[in-house]
């Protein structure tokens, strides 16, 4: 135990120093102290001022060796020791804006919010899983069907919404509570109750289905009928036997959580003002304090090591198997050779090389004048739909997915949900087929003065073709879904009996009926913006998950099969990775390369393939041992063979579900990144930036609020079909795989 | 009035189309302090109709029909918490798996309380609460009963912590904690090493003897049957269809499906001749042919049996059967047993060296602890093992779960690289081949594995999975030229060209068999490890293996040579030219079979064969019962491995690891009492 408690202390030092590094190479490296003094005094700052701010803020030194200073000095007095070692003593130094000390500032912040946090998390955990135990306990029945029916639902609404709606419903409504804000002392409740509450709905959805998966596992085990067989009541079953050893997946997500309590929840803070760590830090990212994003990183990383810590000494509290400390590593294949190692690093340099070509295209394409995201997320498009291609061909092949897919076909819900999502790549791609028109072909001028050259016009998309009805009809402002008039008053000249007679009224629009969603602040209408946006978010969605995938299945793979040094070099960069919150990762990542699709693609693509890797090295773990695998081994089939033949295709099926629930946690994650401010730039259409721009007219009277529930429907209809298409698709792959003996 | 009456009882499983009857019509009775062995088949219903009377079928399945009494009482019809209340108390159970029938996070204590606060009246039973010494008492009383070597340290302990006969006499001490009427087995110890089943059994007998509960006894295995039951029932695909008294079903076993069923086992009379099979599997319970439902594969069916149904019919007092053949109380006219052909004696040995050879092999896997996962010892699973197969013939390895039988037949295939040790094969020494010469002898040294479900890829097809090693070595050149061979190896494992296509998940345990024994001989080895590959298989399936196994030794050009590992001695008799018994990862003994039997020498040897269900103890000595359990083979005790449980043991074997003694005629035995008989 003691033993186990060191090692654990051991590893977790070079995780720390590999976030410190990455946060230096982020920081110092790659975006020099001058790139951040103009980031925040502005483009046009002088060179005198960008030097006054370096200096000021103790950005002018060397990066790792000083060489005018003497003895220790020369390692101390460089950036490297004075912005980043020191955070490894949590010396976290002063904010670059505001020149407070970042350590006191956390601690006063803090306060607040746990005060949030604290009480949603425990509400939310007590609640989920009582209906979770409810819901299973009830199996077969019409409840478990509406309620699991009910959490998909749930899940399929942006936490925006959550946010958004309640506060309105609540606040502006009701008016039960103070819209936001916080204070200390008795009032304090008052404040926090509505944040909790929305909260804790939010979560629900999710929370439940995982929870009721959990104890439904359980339920099939053997233990169970013996404790029925014993006569025990089914609330002792159910309370005794099945949740103690559903415990275990369980802690896994909550103590996990626990430490990330302290950093607080940016979205909720900043929208009910509250003055705790995620206010502190959505501050920082729009002042772009390069200090304070420094240590919420650094702090976030301790707190996630502190994490599985916990999670590691809370299973052996549950689980009387777990011992700590006690391994024997079962390799069966031996220690990979140095020409393992060299195919290995072919691939990955093989990977690589796709991610950086994706990359350079990305950026090569975006700084073609005028052609921007457009002939990029094309390739991508194209790249998506060969991928589908080749994997529907080899399915078709296959009598599994033949089977699975007859399966997927006999639920109508799923049908449907197919269709659905067919219907939004259909849109996805009419935007992504773009050509320019020529305005005025190439000839000779009218002057004379020789050939000219063509004038091509923007490039304009398929779906900017088809809905040049909606797009050019464009209003002043705002309009409500189907009006007739505008939604702001203006003075109207009327022409009465020849007399010119002023008046202020709400104009009538120049397309009355014309806009079934209403148009937004420019007029813009709000269904052709809704239909831009469904290529940004299938881009996010897409492209994220085909950059992460290869990835996951590679590195999962190996570490799982091989185990040994592969295996702790991979846990190792996951843990790294995984231990910086995912948003400042990206806050981070956006700062350095600046604000845009494919920059927002790469870096979720980067942290995503994190989970599904870990999955994939579990399962792997699992494979290996199998003896078809042996067998294969044992004919004399390679090690490489053996993985691309019988590892691989077994795991495809849990790759296809991971991706497709990805794909719709992306979806929402983009609108929340954009609100943020950290996902693609205010001129790209998306769903975020909808809500963006929208909010804030929410305080309007009449309140417009047509813009935003346009967007939120939209992911909601995206969203939904994909969640149920998952659950159809696993129950399909699922009795394929188990081979049960007939009932006996 | 019989305890328990179970009349026409019909469970059947909700589908889209035809109901699943997979309980279709059961009538038997059970008398207080009789046991009744239910015998058949895996798939025909056994554990479902246990279930039933429990009240505890899947979902979704239900009682269609019928009525399950137990003291007049109708079982089915109770209200809920009745029934609730009525398990435990009158109706007891215990289950197969006791690895898995335990909950993990729960103390022993705790499970067996809850079964002993069950029992009482009912208000009090609901207290939850701190236990109190006298309960304490109750549950350290009730772990005794089952012959638990130091009960109240046990209480303490998790499931994980005690080995599987001790689980098992958890699970039996909670069974039994509120003294049940009728105590339900199922398949008890088929999860279990022939030793602990053998102390499993004597303990149920015992206990029945002296708390007088009815036991319904279910197993595949006829000769546990034969041991344990007073009346034994034999099931096939959801009927009964021959009920008599133990003594009468295996002295005149009068359904032909008994009869063939017990000719199925291998022993040492069949050796050197096929042995007796049942065409065909069980049918699915979907869709019954309207007649007899064994007559697809009955030899005596005629036209009336595949029209009309057999009703149970009485042919001496107490002896039931149901078939046709014995409608007009005829005297049984089963065609007589026709002598199978013995085939011609099995050609002469080849003569030379060895195949596989083996000296001091070993295979150790490290222990890791503490902060640097520094090695901290070693599971010495093979320890200093000397093997030679000659070519052409079979080694059985026998020997208890977990002796390291299944290490040392990987290590010898190089699949496991060995510690220590020479193993050389076809005169070559394997540790110095290259990476050449070692995919070369992948080819000639093949292994089928035990498992037939987790042996073959899910995701391939069968022509895919023989195919793989083929591609590998390069044998059969064109696509067209394979896919013959293909053919022609399945087909000489008995499987039709219809297979090729097929994914491993529609075939039957049986058939998965052959496919794995497919896929190794695809690639004409000359070697075969064979990893218990009937053990999962009925009886029935593996008499067909085992036919299989023996043709295919006895044809073509060269002579197969088996590595056999099992625990069934039959087919040690029927199969083997040489035994080994292994013990903690060395061979405490070999012979050629038939001195094996003749004259029984080391203890263990005879402890191991003394276990068996249903065998009568050749050679001298009465029946051993080890006790406790293997040591760890982490740490293996000083001196003789076995003398902590050896009933023979002298001061010396403490001490001194006993050398190997040359018996002459091919036996050999490390054993301190034969130090000073051999050379
Ligand atoms: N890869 C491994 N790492 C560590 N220990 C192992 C490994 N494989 C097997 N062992 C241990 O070696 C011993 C022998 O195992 P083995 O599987 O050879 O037994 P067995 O005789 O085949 O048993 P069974 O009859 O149950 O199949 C056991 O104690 C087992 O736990
Ligand atoms: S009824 Fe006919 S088919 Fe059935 S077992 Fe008897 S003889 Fe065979
Ligand atoms: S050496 Fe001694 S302890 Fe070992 S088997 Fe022989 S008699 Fe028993
Ligand atoms: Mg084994």
């Amino acid at each position: 135990m003691i033993a186990y408690l060191i090692r654990r202390m051991l590893y977790a030092v070079p995780i720390v120093f590999g976030i410190v590094l990455i946060t230096f190479v982020l920081f110092f490296v790659v975006n020099s102290p001058a790139d951040m003094a103009k980031m925040t005094l502005g483009k046009k700052a002088t060179p005198a001022a960008v030097a006054a701010w370096v200096r000021a803020h103790g950005y002018d030194q060397p990066p790792f060796l000083n060489l005018k200073e003497e003895g220790v000095a020369k390692l101390t007095s460089t950036l490297f020791f004075q912005k980043c070692a020191r955070l490894l003593v949590f010396d976290l130094g002063r904010s670059d804006v505001t020149d407070r000390d970042i350590g006191q500032e956390i601690r006063r912040r803090m306060g607040p919010s746990l005060a949030i946090a604290l009480p949603t998390f425990l509400l939310g955990m007590a609640i989920n899983i009582t209906m979770a135990l409810i819901i299973s306990f009830c199996r077969g029945t019409y409840l478990d069907r509406w309620g699991t029916v009910m959490c998909v639902l749930l899940m399929s609404i942006s936490g925006l919404f959550y946010i958004i709606g309640g506060q309105f419903l609540f606040a502006k409504w009701l008016h039960l509570f103070p819209i936001s804000g916080f204070d200390w002392g008795a009032v304090s409740a008052k404040f926090v109750f509505l944040p909790v509450v929305i909260g804790v709905i939010s979560g629900i959805g999710g929370g439940v289905r995982y929870y009721r998966t959990i104890m439904l596992e359980e339920i099939e085990k053997d233990y169970v009928r013996t404790a029925r067989a014993k006569g025990l009541g089914e609330g002792t079953v159910l309370f005794r036997h099945v949740l103690k050893n559903a415990m275990i997946p369980i802690l896994t997500n909550a103590v996990m959580a626990i430490p990330f309590l302290f950093m607080g929840s940016l979205l909720m803070e900043s929208f009910f003002s509250i003055p705790g760590l995620g206010s502190m830090t959505m501050t920082a990212i729009n002042a772009q304090d390069f200090a304070v994003i420094r240590s919420m990183n650094y702090i976030g990383a301790i707190l996630y090591i502190v994490g599985l810590l916990m999670t590691d000494l809370s299973y052996t509290l549950v689980d009387p198997r777990i011992t700590l400390g006690a391994s024997d590593t079962r390799s069966l294949y031996g220690r990979p050779g140095w020409r393992d190692v060299l195919k290995i690093l072919g691939g990955f340099l093989f990977l690589a090389a796709g991610a950086v070509g994706i990359w350079q295209a990305a950026v090569y394409f975006k700084d073609q004048p005028g052609l921007r995201t457009v002939i990029f997320s094309n390739g991508v498009l194209a790249a998506t739909l060969l991928g589908s291609g080749a994997f529907l061909l080899h399915a078709r092949r296959s009598q599994l997915w033949r089977n699975a897919w007859r399966q997927v076909c006999r639920s109508r819900l799923a049908k449907v949900s197919l269709a659905a999502l067919g219907a939004f790549v259909l849109i996805a791609v009419a935007d992504s087929v773009t050509w320019r028109d020529v305005q005025r072909p190439a000839g000779t001028a009218e002057n004379g003065n020789g050939p000219t050259r063509a004038v091509l016009a923007e490039p304009q998309s398929l779906l900017d073709r088809l809905c040049t009805p909606l797009a050019a009809k464009t209003e002043k402002t705002y309009s409500a879904p189907m009006a007739r008039a505008l939604l702001a008053k203006e003075t109207l000249e009327d022409e009465v009996d020849g007399k010119v007679v002023r008046r202020r009224d709400y104009p009538p629009l120049k397309y009355p009926g014309w806009h079934l969603f209403g148009t937004d602040k420019t007029g813009q209408d709000v269904l052709f913006m809704t239909l831009k946006s469904v290529r940004t978010g299938l881009v996010v969605g897409g492209l994220t998950t085909l950059i992460a995938v290869p990835f996951a299945i590679f590195f999962g793979v190996l570490a799982g099969f091989f185990g040994g040094w592969v295996d702790d070099l991979v846990q190792y960069i996951y843990s790294t990775l995984s231990s910086i919150p995912w948003i400042l990762l990206v806050v981070c990542f956006m700062m350095v390369f600046g604000r845009g699709l494919p920059q927002l693609c790469v870096v979720m693509g980067l942290t995503g393939w994190v989970g599904l890797c870990r999955v994939l090295r579990g399962e792997t773990l699992k494979l290996r041992e199998k003896e078809y695998v042996q067998a294969a081994l044992a004919l004399g089939v390679s090690r490489f063979r053996v993985l691309a033949r019988h590892v691989v295709p077994n795991l495809m099926h849990l790759v296809l579900i991971t991706v497709v629930l990805n794909f719709s946690g992306l979806v929402l994650a983009e609108a929340v990144l954009s609100y943020i401010g950290v996902g693609v730039g205010p001129d790209t259409f998306s769903w975020g930036t909808m809500i963006n721009q929208a909010r804030g007219e929410l305080g309007r009277d009449p309140v417009v609020w047509w813009n935003l529930a346009a967007a939120f429907v939209a992911m909601f209809t995206l969203v939904l079909p994909a969640n149920l298409f998952v659950d159809a698709l696993r129950d399909a792959l699922d009795p394929a795989l188990r081979v049960r003996g007939e009932g006996e | 009035m019989p305890l328990l009456e179970v009349r026409d009882l019909r469970t059947y499983f909700r589908t889209a189309g035809q109901p699943r009857r997979v309980v279709d019509g059961i009538s038997l009775s059970i008398d207080s302090g009789e046991t009744l062995g239910l015998v058949g088949e895996s798939g025909c219903g056994k554990s479902l109709t246990a279930l039933s009377i429990m009240q505890l079928i899947p979902r979704p399945g239900y009682v269609a029909g019928g009525e399950i009494l137990f003291k007049g009482r109708d079982v089915v019809r109770l209200p809920g918490p009745e029934k609730r209340s009525f398990r435990g108390r009158h109706i007891a159970m215990i289950f197969q798996e006791p690895m898995t029938c335990l909950n993990p996070v729960l103390s022993v204590r705790t499970q067996l309380l809850e079964a002993i606060r069950h029992g009482r009246p009912e208000g009090e039973a609901r207290r939850w609460g701190g236990a109190g010494a006298e309960e304490i008492e109750k549950a350290v009383e009730a772990l005794r009963l089952t012959d638990m070597p130091e009960p109240a340290q046990k209480l303490s302990q998790y499931p994980h912590q005690l080995s599987g006969g001790m689980r098992q006499r958890v699970m039996i001490a909670m069974a039994l904690a509120c003294r049940p009427e009728l105590l339900i087995a199922d398949e008890p110890t088929t999860a279990l090493d022939v030793t602990v089943e053998a102390r499993i059994l004597d303990l149920l007998r015992d206990l029945q003897k002296r708390l007088g509960t009815a036991i319904l006894f279910i197993t595949h295995d006829l000769a546990v049957v034969s041991e344990m039951a007073h009346r034994v029932a034999v099931m096939y695909a959801g009927k009964i269809v021959e009920m008599a008294t133990a003594e009468a079903l295996f002295a005149r076993p009068s359904h032909p499906y008994t009869e063939r069923l017990l000719r199925c086992r291998p022993s040492r009379v069949q050796r050197g001749r096929r042995l007796e099979t049942i065409q065909g599997v069980v049918p699915d319970p979907r869709d019954f042919a309207p007649g007899c439902r064994f007559s697809d594969r009955c030899p005596n069916a005629s036209a009336s049996c595949r029209d009309v149904e057999p009703a149970l019919g009485q042919i001496e007092p107490g002896h039931v059967v149901a078939c046709h053949l014995y409608a007009e109380r005829r005297t049984p006219t089963i065609s007589a047993p026709s002598p199978l052909p013995q085939e011609s004696a099995a050609a002469p040995l080849p003569q030379g060296g060895p195949l596989l050879y083996a000296q001091d092999v070993a295979k150790h896997f490290p222990i890791r602890r503490g902060v640097f996962k520094r090695v901290v010892g070693h599971v010495k699973a093979v320890d200093g093992v000397d093997v030679a197969i000659p070519r052409g013939t079979t080694l059985a390895l026998v020997g208890e779960s977990g002796c390291g039988k299944t290490t040392l037949g990987k290590t010898l295939i190089r699949l496991l690289p060995p510690t220590g040790g020479v193993i050389g094969f076809g005169g070559a020494n394997l540790a110095a081949l290259d990476s050449r010469a070692l995919r070369r002898f992948r080819r000639d040294a093949q292994i089928v594995f035990q498992d037939p479900f987790s042996s073959l890829n899910p995701r391939m097809t069968v022509e895919a999975i023989v195919e793989e090693g083929m591609l590998v070595h390069g044998i059969g050149g064109s696509r067209a030229e394979r896919r013959e061979r293909v053919k022609h190896v399945l087909e000489s494992v008995g499987l039709t060209a219809d297979a090729l296509v097929c994914y491993p998940h529609e075939f039957s345990g049986g058939q998965r068999q052959r496919i794995g024994i497919a896929r190794a001989l695809a690639v004409e080895p000359k070697f075969l490890v064979l990893d218990e590959p009937t053990s999962a298989l009925d009886v029935s399936i593996q008499a067909q293996i085992l036919n299989l196994l023996r043709r295919l030794q006895g044809e073509g050009r060269e002579r197969l040579t088996y590595l056999f590992i099992t625990h069934d001695l039959g087919i040690v008799e029927y199969l083997a030219d040489e035994v080994a018994v292994m013990y903690l990862g060395r061979i405490v003994e070999r012979s050629p079979t038939e001195g094996l039997f003749d004259e029984l020498l080391h203890p263990y040897t005879r402890a191991l064969l003394s276990a068996i269900p249903g065998q009568e103890m050749p050679g001298r000595g009465g029946r051993i019962r080890l006790e406790g359990d293997v040591p760890s083979p982490s740490n293996p005790p000083p001196g003789c491995h076995f003398h902590l449980r050896c009933p023979s043991v002298m001061p010396v074997c403490r001490e001194v690891y006993p050398p190997v003694t040359d018996l002459g005629r091919g036996r050999m035995v490390r054993c301190h009492l034969y130090g000073s008989r051999g050379g």
